[in-house]
């Protein structure tokens, strides 16, 4: 009878034991899921803040072409007026006042040189387009990195588990090499290639 | 060669504002635009152009399977293309003039290589 006794209180004492150490483990699984939980709700709020700055970034990119296209007008425009006023002038006049074409010539030697800058700008902005191809790329990671956490959130909770969000990034195709500063003889790599497969090609 | 009728393919709207005005600054003002290789064969179904100048990664239909569907027609078989794309490996180049484009640019491009590409590719035909 004694030995039952103290084989039940042994057995209770171990089942004390379990219990404790079961709720450290619930604790220790709580401590690991709830800071995957987390990240897993603050994906949506990354991949949209990538969405943004490619929104933001394409209507800044417009904003920029708008103002290249006006200095280029205006500058055509002041080219052709500077035409009209120097045809204007009497041969005379200008014959005997040669630093008055010298003048209208520098005058349009400097608004080509604006066209020029307004050129250079322009197609300076093609940074936009490569850019939005990174922060495409950056989105499917971040999309792949919410899988694995919700598949991790499956394990501990099963059908409890929260629900797979819905991908919020806006599925473009993009190039993940896209480089804003390729080599400088990138190009001249390229010519080359294209003349040895047309060669072989036979065109 | 300033009459040529030319059709810009990107998805990317600033690419397509940038090579239609960098077209219009070489004398090319009578340029038509898409916005991937659907929306281009649609536009070709309508119009005549003379030239193509085509991205790759494009959504509907990409660039190399728009030169694909292009050359598989007859009238389209001497239509110059010209590929203008971020991608730069070996392969893809292989792949893009196995399909039929008649010049390659990497972006980002520069106005003189897209004008000194267009007056090479016209002048080779």
């Amino acid at each position: 009878m004694e030995d039952t006794k103290d084989l039940v209180s042994e057995i209770q004492g171990e089942l004390q034991d379990l219990t404790t150490s079961l709720s450290e483990v619930v604790k220790s699984i709580h401590e690991l899921t709830d800071p995957i939980a987390e990240s897993h709700k603050k994906i949506p709020g990354a991949a949209l803040q990538l969405e943004k700055i490619n929104a933001q970034t394409e209507e800044a990119a417009h904003r920029m072409i708008d103002k290249t296209e006006s200095i280029t007008r205006v500058a055509d425009e002041i080219i052709g007026d500077l035409g009209k006023l120097c045809r204007s002038i009497p041969a005379e006049y200008s014959e005997q006042n040669p630093s008055i074409i010298k003048i209208a010539k520098s005058i349009e030697s400097k608004v080509r040189q604006n066209m020029c800058d307004a050129e250079v700008i322009q197609i300076a902005l093609q940074f936009q387009d490569i850019t939005s191809q990174q922060l495409s790329y950056a989105s499917i990671l971040i999309d792949d990195i919410e899988q694995k956490l919700h598949n991790l959130l499956n394990i501990f909770f099963g059908e409890q588990a929260p629900e797979r969000l819905i991908s919020l990034v806006q599925k473009r195709v993009f190039d993940p090499n896209a480089d804003n500063n390729p080599n400088e003889d990138t190009q001249e790599s390229v010519d080359c290639l294209v003349e040895e497969l047309k060669n072989k090609l036979g065109e | 060669m300033r009459n040529l009728k030319i059709l810009a393919v990107d998805d990317s709207p600033t690419m397509r504002r940038i090579i239609i005005n960098t077209l219009k600054r070489a004398g090319f003002s009578d340029v038509d635009e898409a916005t991937d290789g659907k929306d281009a064969l649609a536009k070709m179904q309508v119009d005549d152009f003379d030239f193509i100048i085509t991205d790759w990664n494009m959504p509907e239909m990409d660039g190399l399977a728009f030169v694909n569907s292009v050359r598989a027609e007859d009238k389209y078989k001497a239509l110059p293309i010209l590929m203008v794309t971020t991608r730069c490996v070996k392969d893809d180049i292989v792949q893009a003039m196995k399909a039929g484009v008649n010049s390659y640019i990497v972006k980002p491009f520069t106005p003189d290589t897209l004008k000194d590409k267009i007056k090479q590719i016209l002048r080779s035909r």
